[in-house]
């Protein structure tokens, strides 16, 4: 290994760091959120105390001092509730809430680049004093004990207490891979918290070191035997190596009478001769997982996508060349059809990512939208373990994000007008995840002042987005509050009322082919319920054809198809067509003009009643329907670039591209043509 | 005889460059640790191997003028032989 591909390793293996700290930072909050519901669970502050251990483990790995320093006094002052000095109490979990998101800034500091970063100093001062006059040690500030504790650089001395009642000796045995390096960490930091612990004894085996022409730099040889004489308990010991992942193996015995001489086994002796307990490194409750990186299941799911256009390939040629369904080849590839359908499932279930992930990020949102806007509230996560298709919830956080500021800014009272209106100070903000009919449905629940249509419609008048008197429903006029520029709020806050973030969350929404719908009663709150698909990689569709070439509709889109009549279409003028649909009419649009192909619309026989979300209802005429199918979705824009009336394409088994149709697109292109004839007419 | 000045961070990042330096020692390993604050677990290792390698080839291993978080880094690591090769200990 030459010194840049060791710099590339570090690079990488900084980023694990940091993906480590995410989720230690994702823990941190749920097991704090937990906290809240019950202050005694002493399991609770243990998990949150080894979260902050490990960041600061790795931080001091990598020497981001700030980082070691905060974690340290945060962690210093978790050892008092652990320990049973301190009690939790609703003003700890406020301060320890406060300490995660300065964690997370931290970090989010660090993994941009940054080398330094200073902690508000509220915040220090809050933990400080928990640690009372601990803190101010004669002769050495606090934070310069702190940064001695952690590096090394000349640490306290450890006290001994000779014949002391409780004490006790433990013999541990001690080895790491390489990956234990690799991953960031040091068998110094492992050392350094042992001799925290009380009086150590270090004795390295170095007989499997080879000599310098030899040696791998990465491959660790050694094995440490450490005598620890320690106040404190097993469980002390093994919390050390709970940070540690699996790449350490560590051998703790429990030497009860007079210390002896324990001569030090090579690793494969220890876990073969003995039947002490071996921790490996974070015994995790869950089952064992593997770190993979994302770009290869991304990989994975690209090829299984050309697996899956090879396969209709396949197909393609045996219809072309008459194969029977039922004769062996056809068996065959059937089956095989059932193995690639299933092995697409799993490497996409791979990528779903749990909306814990997100939910979690929204607690902080919370606490600061309440803390800004002077209100009490109440957050309740449900469903957190939804799993949703990575692509998908990166672009569902700040859609999210922007409603629950609304939520809270628009949406809850304050706590006196609550208190007027007969309800609890605390108003009650439900983010809940579910999956139905296929599709993962999101919902922000708020038991606030309810969305008023009277308001809303005057506003929207107001603002010109709709003509006076205009006949609208209550869901119509709900969905007002997503055009551009819609505000009914008279003053602009800190947190929203701008104006430009309800039509800008639709935008994001639609982009990953969301749907929302909304549900208020005045005086009792809002429910905005999004409707997400499980992944965007794959989409369930119909193939047809117009004009000799082929396009898909999304299935969702297609409420119904029926055997187009010719004769029942009806001219309106300027070209455009109408035709009776139960009792009703519905606008014609005729794909081939849509789609700018030569017309020939004697051929057209087919009838698809398509819908929006606002479930709107138009009629695509096309040719005729060649089958329904799971097409694998390819960007455009990636591969060619954008075009208006489709969302993306789809390599069929012939090797033919075949575009999807933008429904959405559809249906603002005929409004336009509704209004350039109001237009002309007028 | 060349003196190896030690970086004041003997870290897993310096690990590759020093084992690439002390390669480079056609015999003796003689080190200056006056500068060193921390040393970590790979390179105390090529400390190790170095301390090894001399003794197999009957030459030198030395540190000289030693920093105290030098000594105290090597002692947390069960060290001590390499301080007792140059009677520091």
């Amino acid at each position: 290994m030459n010194t840049e591909d060791f710099t590339e390793d570090m690079d990488a293996i900084r980023l694990i760091f940091f993906d480590e700290c995410d989720e230690q930072l994702t823990l941190l909050e749920e097991e704090l959120t937990a906290l809240e519901e019950e202050p005694g669970n002493g399991e609770k502050i243990n998990t949150i105390f080894r979260c902050v251990h490990s960041i600061k483990g790795g931080a001091a790995a990598f020497g981001m001092e700030d980082l070691v320093r905060f974690s340290h006094l945060f962690e210093s002052v978790l050892d008092r509730f652990r320990s049973g000095e301190l009690s939790v109490n609703a003003e700890s979990i406020k301060i320890f809430l406060k300490c995660k998101d300065a964690l997370s800034d931290i970090v989010a500091s660090f993994k941009n680049g940054a080398s330094t970063y200073g902690v508000a100093p509220e915040i220090t001062a809050d933990l400080k004093r928990y640690l009372g006059s601990d803190v101010s040690e004669p002769e050495s500030t606090s934070e310069n004990v702190e940064m001695e504790d952690i590096f090394g650089m000349s640490f306290a001395p450890v006290k001994i207490e000779i014949d002391g009642p409780s004490e006790r000796q433990f013999s541990i045995v001690l080895t790491v891979s390489s990956e234990f390096y690799e991953r960031g960490d040091d068998v110094r930091n492992i050392l350094m918290a042992l001799g925290g612990l009380g009086q150590v004894n270090v004795q390295v085996d170095s007989d499997a070191v080879p000599f310098l022409s030899d040696i791998s730099v990465c491959q660790s040889y050694l094995t440490w035997q450490i005598l620890l004489t320690t106040e404190k308990s097993r469980e002390s010991i093994d919390e050390i190596f709970d940070w540690c992942a699996d790449d350490l193996r560590a051998v703790v015995t429990s030497v009860p009478e007079e210390p002896k001489q324990i001569t030090v086994p090579s690793a494969p002796d220890v876990e073969e001769k003995t039947d002490l307990p071996v921790r490996k490194g974070t015994e995790r409750k869950d089952s064992a997982t593997v770190r993979v990186d994302i770009q290869r299941i991304d990989k994975l799911v690209d090829l299984i996508g050309e697996l899956v256009i090879n396969h209709g390939a396949i197909q393609s040629q045996m219809r072309r060349n008459k194969v029977p369904g039922d004769s062996f080849l056809g068996t065959v590839v059937t089956a095989q059809e059932q193995l690639i359908h299933e092995l697409q499932e799993n490497v996409i279930t791979m990528r779903a990512y749990p909306i814990k992930t997100v939910f979690q990020k929204l607690g902080r949102v919370v606490r600061e939208t309440a803390r800004l806007t002077g209100k009490q509230v109440r957050l309740v996560l449900e469903g957190e373990d939804t799993e949703v298709d990575r692509s998908i919830l990166e672009k569902l956080s700040d859609p999210l994000t922007h409603m629950v500021r609304n939520a809270i800014d628009h949406g809850i009272e304050s706590p006196e007008v609550r208190i007027q209106e007969g309800k609890a100070p605390e108003g009650l903000l439900r983010l809940r995840a579910f999956q139905r009919s296929g599709r993962i449905i999101v919902e922000i629940q708020d038991d606030g002042t309810g969305l008023d249509p009277d308001k809303i419609y005057g506003k929207a008048v107001e603002k010109k987005i709709i003509e006076k008197d205009q006949k609208l429903d209550r869901e119509e006029i709900y969905s007002l509050i997503f055009e551009p520029g819609f505000s009914t709020v008279a003053e602009v806050t800190d947190v929203s009322g701008r104006g430009v973030g309800m039509d800008v969350v639709k935008q994001s929404l639609q982009q990953i082919n969301g749907r929302i719908f909304i549900n208020s009663a005045k005086g009792r709150g809002t429910i905005f319920s999004i409707s997400l698909p499980f992944t965007l990689s794959v989409i369930e569709g119909i193939i047809f054809k117009s004009e000799g070439q082929d396009f898909v509709i999304p299935i969702n889109n297609v409420s119904e198809t029926i055997i187009f009549d010719n004769k029942k279409a009806f001219h309106i003028g300027d070209g455009k067509y109408g035709y009776p649909y139960r009792d009703s009419y519905l606008s014609v649009i005729y794909a081939s003009d849509l789609l700018g192909l030569p017309s020939c619309k004697k051929n057209q026989k087919i009838c698809f009643v398509i819908e929006n979300e606002n479930e709107e209802k138009m009629a695509l005429i096309v040719d005729k329907i060649i089958d329904q199918s799971r097409f694998v979705v390819k960007n455009l824009e990636d591969n060619y670039r954008k075009i208006d009336c489709f969302s993306t394409a789809t390599i069929l088994g012939d090797g033919n591209v075949a575009f999807i149709l933008d429904v959405e697109f559809l249906f603002g292109e005929l409004l336009k043509k509704r209004e350039n004839s109001l237009e002309e007419s007028v | 005889m060349s003196i190896l000045m030690l970086p004041e961070i003997l870290d897993t990042g310096y690990a590759v460059p020093f084992s690439e330096r002390l390669k480079k020692e056609e015999r003796d390993f003689v080190f200056d640790g006056s500068q060193v604050g921390r040393v970590g677990g790979l390179c105390f290792q090529l400390l190790v191997s170095a301390y090894r390698t001399a003794r197999m080839q009957g030459s030198r291993f030395e540190i000289r003028n030693i920093s105290d978080a030098m000594k105290e880094n090597l002692r947390l690591m069960g060290g001590d032989f390499l301080l007792e090769a140059q009677g520091d200990a």
